[in-house]
C-alpha cells in the first residue's frame, strides 16, 4: 500500500555463506527453491516469520537481508 | 534411480504429490470424459477442488508461503473471471425477458454461492468473528428493513409490526453478539436450522430440479450466512476459554 521497494540483500548473503544454493538455503528453511528465487528477484515479500529464519540461519540482523528502499521513500516525500 | 530423480525435480520446482494427482485426475477426467463417457467428468471435480478444499479444512499441509499467497491471488482471480462471466451470461441471455426465468436459476444460484461464500469468508478473515457478525446481522437487518419499507412504506402500522418483527432481531443480534458470542452463536445456528424447517426449505424426494434450485438459492441467502457466523462466534468463544 504505501508503495515502497523492499532491497532483498539474500543473493549476497547467500554467495558469503560459500555459494550456497537457492536449493539448500530453501531446504534449511523449509520452503521451495521457487520462494526463494521469487524472494531474490523481489517478487514474493517473504513472511516475519521467514525473514528471520533466514536472518538465523545467516547470522545476521533481518534488516540487514531485507531493507526498506529509502530512494523511493525520498520520492514519495520523505515520511 | 529414475524416481528418486524425478521427485527430486518435483521437489526443486515445488510440485507436490497432491499436485500432480490432482492434474492427473483433470487430465484423465477430460480425456476419458470426452472419449468414453461423460461419467468421467466427475473425476475432474476432485482433482480441480479436492486438494484446496483439503487445504481449507487442514487436513493438508503442502504448500509453502509464497505457494499459498500464489494460491490465494489465482483464487481470487478465478473469483472475479466467473462471477463477471457468470453475470454477464445471466445478464445477456434474459435481456429481452426483463426476467431470469426458471431455466437461468442454476447460473444465477452459482454467483449467489460465489458471493455468500466470498463475502462471508473475506469477513471472516479480514475482522474478528464478532466484528464479522456485528457486519453480517446489521448488513441483513438493513436489507430486511429496506424490504420491509419498499413494500409497507405507505402504511405506518404495519411497517412498525413488520419491521420490529423482521428486521430489529438482526440488529439487537448484532450488538449482542460482541458481548455474549457464545450466545448468539448457538442462537444463529439454533435459527438458521429453525428458518430450514420454517420455510420448507428440505425439497422434497422426486422435486423438480426448478424448485430444488429455488430452494437451495433460499438457503444460500438466508440460513448458510447465519450459520456460517454463528459457528464463527462460537468456535471463537470456545477458544478464547
Amino acid at each position: 500500500m504505501s508503495g515502497q521497494k523492499l532491497k532483498v540483500n539474500l543473493r549476497r548473503y547467500r554467495f558469503e555463506a560459500g555459494d550456497m544454493t537457492q536449493q539448500e538455503l530453501a531446504e534449511r528453511v523449509g520452503v521451495t527453491r521457487q520462494t526463494i528465487i521469487s524472494i531474490e528477484k523481489g517478487k514474493y515479500e517473504p513472511s516475519i516469520q521467514l525473514a528471520l529464519r533466514l536472518a538465523r540461519l545467516f547470522g545476521v540482523p533481518v534488516e540487514r537481508l531485507f531493507e526498506l528502499d529509502e530512494r523511493k521513500e525520498d520520492g514519495n516525500g520523505g515520511r | 534411480m529414475a524416481g528418486g530423480k524425478l521427485k527430486s525435480l518435483f521437489e526443486r520446482w515445488g510440485i507436490s504429490p497432491i499436485g500432480i494427482t490432482a492434474l492427473a485426475l483433470v487430465f484423465f477426467g477430460f480425456f476419458l470424459g470426452i472419449t468414453i463417457h461423460m461419467a468421467f467428468f466427475l473425476l475432474i471435480a476432485p482433482g480441480a477442488f479436492g486438494p484446496g478444499l483439503l487445504r481449507q479444512l487442514g487436513v493438508i499441509e503442502d504448500l509453502d508461503e509464497c505457494q499459498k499467497q500464489a494460491s490465494i491471488q489465482a483464487a481470487h482471480r478465478a473469483y472475479l473471471a466467473g462471477g463477471i462471466f457468470l453475470t454477464c451470461v445471466t445478464v445477456a441471455r434474459s435481456w429481452t425477458r426483463l426476467s431470469l426465468g426458471e431455466d437461468f436459476v442454476p447460473a444465477s444460484l452459482v454467483l449467489i454461492l460465489m458471493l455468500v461464500v466470498y463475502g462471508v469468508s473475506y469477513c471472516l478473515s479480514f475482522w474478528d468473528p464478532r466484528q464479522a457478525a456485528f457486519l453480517v446481522l446489521f448488513g441483513f437487518g438493513l436489507i430486511w428493513l429496506t424490504f420491509v419499507v419498499l413494500s409497507h412504506g405507505n402504511e405506518p402500522i404495519a411497517l412498525m409490526v413488520e419491521g420490529a418483527l423482521v428486521a430489529v432481531p438482526f440488529f439487537i443480534a448484532a450488538f449482542l453478539a460482541k458481548r455474549w458470542p457464545r450466545v448468539i452463536g448457538v442462537l444463529l445456528v439454533a435459527a438458521s436450522i429453525a428458518a430450514v424447517f420454517f420455510f420448507h426449505l428440505v425439497p422434497p424426494a422426486g422435486a423438480e430440479a426448478d424448485k430444488v434450485f429455488g430452494k437451495i438459492f433460499v438457503i444460500l441467502m438466508l440460513p448458510l450466512p447465519l450459520a456460517l457466523m454463528g459457528l464463527a462466534l462460537f468456535g471463537k468463544a470456545l477458544k478464547q476459554e
